[in-house]
């Protein structure tokens, strides 16, 4: 058993454990899922340290066989671009336990469970390389924190569970079948069915996966995908789940800010390297509804009456800046829209944690019953303001950086029209005016003023750990403004490497294919050990893809036709 | 063996699961429908018998013929059949009792709660 | 060697004020507690200082070693953002206009700092001042070092979180968050423009194949001199794009009128801030980029006639003010739009030559003008004041001193710099040959506006300290004290966290000093008086010391366009200025004239309106708000919730109908569900001896 799948077990084990303890002992609770989470951050640590830079496989890569005859496997690995969202996952994992000491009075037990659970799910999700697994684990993490919200969410919980879980599951209903047809369509051009996402890949960088006639099914399922992904991220017009889930959830919403992050994780990992032929053409589309997103998310944010919302209006807002990044298909907005997943998960994190403890303190979320609360909690003001300043994107916090080299992307364009390039990241940077025009009245309103004459007079500042909590969000944030390249110089290898998956012509595009197996030109996949090497599958309709896609390069006689309309 | 030909057996075993069948749809007394569906079970059991027992019998490679090899899979087929009806009776009836301790009455037609 | 030398210094530049934001952030809150206010204010006032002055002196002695005419010099430090399509690292340039740039922002700096220490000395939040200050500084030198435009950037929107967070300081009166809000919003406009000019510029770089990937660097720039060449179209949008920029960051005319509210914010900020530095980036930034908008002449056109037109709209609105800050704040927006005439003119060493003069002198008239509120209990209309040079004397004098100067009296500072910039103007080559053109157009109406710059300032000198009577001794002291808020009774809260306090945390009492009737001004304390001093001195002399000495030196970093000399500029200017002053003097020698008294619905219509900035504050902010308010409210409660909830409830309920038809089959009717069974039994029996056996 290898690091990462330890690394994804522990917090399973963690659930398992917090499960066998007595029911009252919140205080065991509490100290056991920290412990787990502590380790799990310990040890995506570790593979940070393990992890080579420079190298776009995946690395530390573990292989067993699940379903084999399906073509199933349990197939796990990180590289460059799932590297920091695994800190950033364990991360937030200890912040979560670490700040739920106000949620945990009631079934404190379930309460703990489920966070474990989902944080080894989440962890799934990033390093997982099979799509049956990625599947699995992708529709795990709905679960903790659907049950979170029903059980301790806040006034119209239910309902919300109910939205967020079913939105999200119909959305990604659709992907299971997407890939199903991947894997057939596997089995017809290269002989066997597989669900490994390395293997798939490899017929796709040799274009022998989609052979020019199926581009129509190339699109279904490109959509597909996109359409899941972009519901998880979730980008406007597909944002109601999230407002909701981020207002009613409990503390779990800094978690819910990292679930949605494998959203535009996984528009990354698969609508790009498996899908070349469609995702230049899709990419105007969706950066024009990325574009929308960052408008709307950012003009309704600025009137939220309800302090969770706009902190929820604001994420849709910066959700579009990371798709416009991943999808102007350049190493810049690539790499911005990377390292926003990761830096937005920070700043919104400590955001959404702010507002939370607020909230926490006069039970209220509405804005106006705040004021002057600076006089009275100047630590909090101080720290809302760091998380305030990254939020806008200001220079020397992290959210310039990605902020900044999504918009770079965005204008350099890649494969939309020049025109509409600019247009775009002229539209995008109207969303950094209205940042910092809802961020800036958010803050006017909490702490500046008068102090109304209300039960705030008695409020305290926050406390000495809570202080110490955020402060390390707020390092992490300037942290990311000032080196960035702490996080780039993994990310920028692996960033290039798909960005050349999605826009190189077939045989010029890379793929994750390590040294023990390689793909034949007319698909076939081989496998080599100690020298020797081996035929994994070979292709049943090799003649007749051949003869459809090269049609002058073998002029096709009576017989050849005839053979090929038999099949 | 000889005397009644297949036929006839399976011409009883139509009869008796016609019967049941009618009797399902038409009783309103649970415990009837149990024997009905008794009533069909049985037919295919009869049906199953007789089909092995007239089944032209060969050996397989290698097999030594011996005068009492049959091919014993309708046999078994039967008790299976036999123990699912038994479990079938034993769960219906509990269930049919535990309505009849709540409604002192038995009637198909009443146990409609779970209508659309 | 060299370099390594250097970075040093400029290490020691930057983090010494960073250094002292830290300190003053980090212990100022505890030392209050431990120390007590008196010696908290003595030792982390003299910090705050040493983390300005301790920058002035490294920087004098780099202008030392760096030599007169030595080459600009990159210093590189780290790498920042790094990667191989795009570097920006921390790297650094020294050459004479960082230089000039640095010695102003330290040097005027620390004077303001010292005079902070008194100002500000019954503030309880005196730490919090000085944290902002210092990270201001920190964030002002990052912007004037920077060796590329990203990491200009930085100290850009540094400097515009550091004048946010000043002019919202006393963040108990919700007028200044507002105009804390509008700064920073209307900066981010200008930004706006800023990061697409530089978006353009980047992808102009990077599609032409070049060896660095830093490709906003300035040395990479000024070696892409043939790709400018090429393209310039795209260098016309660039500096047009760019000036957007530095027209929200230096106030310019449709993006000023955030500065005139600025003046919000404690005195010394609106001295060092919204006048000598933090205002002038935008010029600084034109001046950097100096080889890119000489080789576009619209570019530079625009820029002379928004200046000018700039510095003719802020010096009318002047007159209409009568609150002493807000006049200084539109007399700074006219004098920065001097400076964008002069790179308009591409005389763009001139623009920063005023910037360092109109430093020392507008520094000096907000300092001399802070005195004078701190004077006069915090009371800002002039029409309070009058005959104040007998209470403060040197105060006066300084301020004489500096109204001389910018109105261009020879040979105070501000004539040097101000008639150099009417004659590039005048006699520019903009657009190659030598008429009558945009350019020297826009150097005629700085000419008039040099005319109401004397007229405005003399109109201020005379209400504030000359004139016959002492006008606050007129002031009916019928003012009640409002109410102190009474706090709501024990609360009935469920505090199992211990969330709140038993009591309601106390407001430290400030005084809320009064102008009274019975009211004497006291001239300042030394450590205020000391920084106008030292102002008035270099409002003397910067004009004459450095006068042709500093456009020569900065040739090395920045290019300039040529002129032709106009003879005439200089009697001309002189007469302007003094015209100006002489009319001031004839309006307002008796002190505040009857038709301009108390009642400002007596004033003259054109007045009012002037003062009331045209209507174009109301129009652009209220109509933004406005139409902002109302297409946000649309999207939420129409489309939102019709179109996005509407599609989203519409499938929900479009299932929920399928589902109740098919709900209706299951009637509950065993039997009949039996009989279904059975058909289908037999209907599947009857299926496969038709299909399979082929008939019965």
């Amino acid at each position: 058993m290898g690091i990462l799948s330890i690394l994804i077990f522990l917090p399973f084990l963690g659930a398992l454990l917090v499960g066998l303890t007595p029911n009252g002992a919140r205080g065991l609770h509490r100290g056991l899922s920290m412990a787990v989470s502590l380790g799990c951050l310990g040890l995506s640590l570790y593979v940070v340290s393990k992890f080579q830079a420079g190298n776009y496989h995946f690395q530390l890569t573990e292989k067993t066989n699940w379903l084999p005859q399906l073509g199933i496997s349990y197939f796990v690995g990180v590289d460059g671009i799932s590297l920091w969202m695994v800190v950033l996952t364990s991360l937030l994992g200890v912040i979560g336990c670490f700040f739920s000491v106000y949620e945990d009075a009631n079934r404190s037990k379930a309460f703990y469970i489920l966070m474990l659970i989902l944080l080894g799910s989440m962890l799934g999700t990033f390093l997982a390389l099979d799509l049956i697994l990625f599947y699995t684990f992708f529709e795990l993490s709905l679960l903790p924190v659907a049950f979170m919200i029903w059980i301790w969410g806040n006034e119209d919980k239910k309902r919300a569970a109910m939205r967020y879980f079913v939105y999200l599951f119909g959305g990604s209903i659709l992907m299971l079948l997407g890939m199903v047809m991947i894997a057939y369509q596997f089995d017809k051009t290269n002989g066997m069915v597989s669900f490994n996402l390395v293997q798939i890949q490899a017929a796709v960088s040799n274009g022998s996966l989609w052979q020019g006639q199926c581009h129509g099914l190339e699109a279904v399922i490109f959509w597909v995908f996109a359409l899941a992904f972009l519901i998880k991220s979730p980008v406007f017009p597909f944002h109601t789940w999230m407002v909701d889930g981020y207002t009613q959830a409990p503390i779990g919403a800094v978690l819910l800010g990292i679930l949605v992050k494998t959203g535009t994780f996984g528009l990354i990992r698969f609508c790009l390297p498996l899908f070349p032929d469609v995702v230049r053409g899709a990419s105007t589309i969706i950066l024009s509804v990325a574009v929308l997103g960052i408008l709307y998310g950012a003009t309704l944010a600025a009137i939220q009456t309800d302090i969770k919302k706009v902190i929820a209006y604001s994420s849709v807002s910066h959700v579009g800046f990371m798709v416009l990044g991943i999808f102007s298909l350049n190493q810049n907005g690539l790499v911005g829209g990377i390292l926003g997943g990761f830096y937005h998960g920070i700043a919104s994190g400590m955001l959404i944690l702010l507002v939370h403890l607020l909230c926490v303190r006069m039970k209220d979320r509405s804005v106006a019953i705040f004021g002057g609360l600076k006089v009275q909690m100047p630590v909090f003001a101080t720290l809302f303001l760091v998380a305030l300043v990254a939020a806008v994107g200001l220079p020397g916090t992290n959210g310039f950086i990605s902020e900044f080299l999504s918009l770079i992307g965005a204008y350099e364009g890649g494969y939309t029209n020049h025109v509409a390039s600019t247009f775009f990241a002229v539209a995008a940077s109207v969303g950094v005016i209205l940042a910092a025009v809802y961020m800036l009245l958010l803050f006017q309103k909490l702490f500046y003023g008068e102090r109304p004459n209300s039960s705030i007079q008695y409020l305290r500042d926050i406390k000495g750990w809570e202080a110490i909590g955020l402060a390390v969000l707020a390092i992490l944030i300037v942290w990311g403004g000032m080196a960035p390249s702490t996080f780039t110089q993994a990310m920028e290898t692996s960033a290039n490497a798909t960005r050349m998956m999605a826009i190189n012509s077939a045989s010029k595009r890379p793929s994750w294919l390590n040294q023990e197996e390689s793909i034949g030109e007319d698909g076939s996949l081989y496998a080599s050990q100690d020298g020797v090497v081996i035929l994994i599958s070979k292709p049943k309709y090799h003649q007749k893809s051949m003869s459809a896609e090269l049609p002058q390069a073998s002029p096709p006689g009576p017989a050849v036709l005839q053979t090929g309309g038999n099949h | 063996m000889t005397g009644v030909p297949l036929i006839g057996y399976l011409a009883l075993s139509i009869l008796m699961f016609c019967i049941g069948a009618v009797g399902v749809v038409i009783r309103r007394n649970p415990i009837v429908i149990f024997m009905c569906i008794e009533l069909m079970l049985n037919a295919a059991n009869l049906a199953f018998l007789s089909f092995a027992r007239y089944q032209p019998w060969k050996p397989a490679v290698g097999q030594i013929p011996t005068v009492n090899a049959y091919d014993v899979r309708g046999q078994v087929m039967v008790v299976f059949v036999m123990a699912v009806a038994a479990a079938e009776v034993a769960v219906g009836l509990g269930i049919l009792m535990a309505i009849f301790r709540l409604r002192d009455r038995v009637d198909v037609d009443d146990l409609n709660t779970l209508s659309g | 060697m060299r370099t390594t030398y250097f970075q040093q210094d400029v290490l020691l530049i930057i983090l010494c004020p960073i250094v002292g934001f830290l300190i003053q952030a980090f212990l100022g809150g505890i030392a209050k507690k431990k120390l007590g206010p008196s010696s908290t204010r003595n030792l982390f006032g003299f910090m705050a200082v040493l983390a300005v002055a301790v920058p002035f002196v490294v920087t004098l002695r780099v202008l030392t070693n760096f030599g007169p005419v030595s080459s600009p010099l990159v210093v590189p430090l780290a790498p920042w953002i790094d990667l191989n399509s795009f570097r920006a690292p921390f790297e650094f340039l020294i050459d004479p206009l960082s230089l000039t740039m640095l010695l102003v922002i330290t040097g005027i700096g620390s004077l303001i700092h010292l005079y902070a220490i008194g100002y500000m000395a019954k503030d309880k939040d005196f730490t919090r001042f000085f944290t902002y200050m210092n990270l201001f500084i920190a964030a002002m030198t990052i912007l004037v070092l920077a060796n590329n435009l990203v990491l200009l950037f930085v100290g850009w929107e540094g400097v515009g979180l550091c004048s946010y967070l000043l002019i919202g300081f006393w963040y108990k009166d919700k007028a200044n968050t507002i105009a804390a809000n509008k700064a920073f919003i209307v900066n981010r406009i200008g930004d706006f423009g800023f990061m697409i000019g530089l978006f353009l510029l980047y992808c102009l770089m990077s599609s032409k194949a070049h060896r660095h990937t830093r490709f906003l660097s300035y040395d990479v720039l000024r070696t892409s001199i043939e790709t400018f060449h090429n393209h310039p179209a795209i260098v016309t949008g660039i500096c047009l794009l760019l000036f957007v920029g530095a027209c929200g960051k230096s106030a310019q005319f449709p993006l000023y009128f955030w500065l005139p509210d600025a003046m919000a914010g404690p005195t010394p900020v609106s001295a060092l801030i919204h006048a000598a530095t933090m205002v002038t980036a935008g010029v600084f930034l034109l001046n950097r980029l100096s080889f890119l908008f000489v080789f576009s002449p619209v570019a530079c056109g625009v820029v002379a006639i928004v200046g000018a037109f700039t510095a003719l709209f802020a010096a009318v609105i002047a007159f209409g003010q009568t609150d002493i800050k807000k006049v200084l704040a539109y007399s700074t927006v006219s004098q920065l739009g001097f400076m964008f005439v002069a790179c308009g003119a591409g005389g763009f060493s001139a623009g920063i030559f005023h910037v360092v003069t109109h430093a020392f002198f507008k520094a000096l008239l907000f300092l001399g003008s802070g005195a004078v509120i701190y004077a006069m209990a915090h009371n800002q209309d002039m029409r309070n004041y009058g005959k104040l040079s007998k209470y403060l004397p040197i105060t006066f004098i300084c301020m004489l001193i500096a109204f001389l100067a910018i109105s261009g009296i020879p040979p105070f500072a501000g004539f040097y710099s101000k008639e150099a910039i009417i004659g590039d103007a005048i006699g520019n080559q903009v657009f190659g040959g030598s008429g009558i053109n945009l350019v020297t157009v826009a150097g005629y109406t700085a000419l008039f506006a040099a005319l109401l710059t004397g007229f405005y300032m003399a109109r201020l000198t005379w209400l504030t300290f000359l004139g016959k009577e002492e006008r606050w001794r007129s002031i009916s002291t019928d003012h009640s004290h409002h109410a102190e808020a009474v706090p709501t009774p024990a609360l009935e809260v469920q505090d199992a966290f211990g969330f709140f306090a038993s009591e309601p945390l106390q407001l430290e009492e400030e005084d809320h000093e009064e102008l009274t009737a019975d009211h004497n001004p006291k001239e300042v304390p030394l450590i205020m008086s000391l920084p106008l001093v030292v102002l008035a001195i270099g409002s003397i002399a910067a004009g004459f010391l450095l006068n042709g000495k500093l456009v020569n030196w900065l040739q090395e970093s920045v290019q300039t366009l040529p002129f032709h000399e106009v003879s005439w500029v200089t009697p001309a200017g002189i007469t302007a200025g003094v015209l100006g002053i002489l009319v001031g003097i004839a309006v307002y020698f008796q002190g505040l004239p009857q038709k301009e008294g108390w009642d400002i619905g007596k004033w003259s219509r054109f007045r009012v309106w002037a003062g009331s900035q045209f209507g174009y504050d109301k129009a652009v902010t209220g109509g933004a708000c406005a139409s902002g308010n109302d297409i946000a409210n649309f999207l939420s409660s129409q489309f939102e919730r019709w179109i996005i909830e509407g599609v989203l409830g519409g499938i929900a309920r479009t299932a929920k109908r399928i589902g109740d038809l098919i709900k209706t089959t299951q009637t509950g009717f065993a039997r009949l569900y039996a009989a279904v069974i059975l058909c289908g039994v037999i209907g599947l029996v009857g299926w496969i001896f038709i299909s399979v056996r082929g008939g019965f």
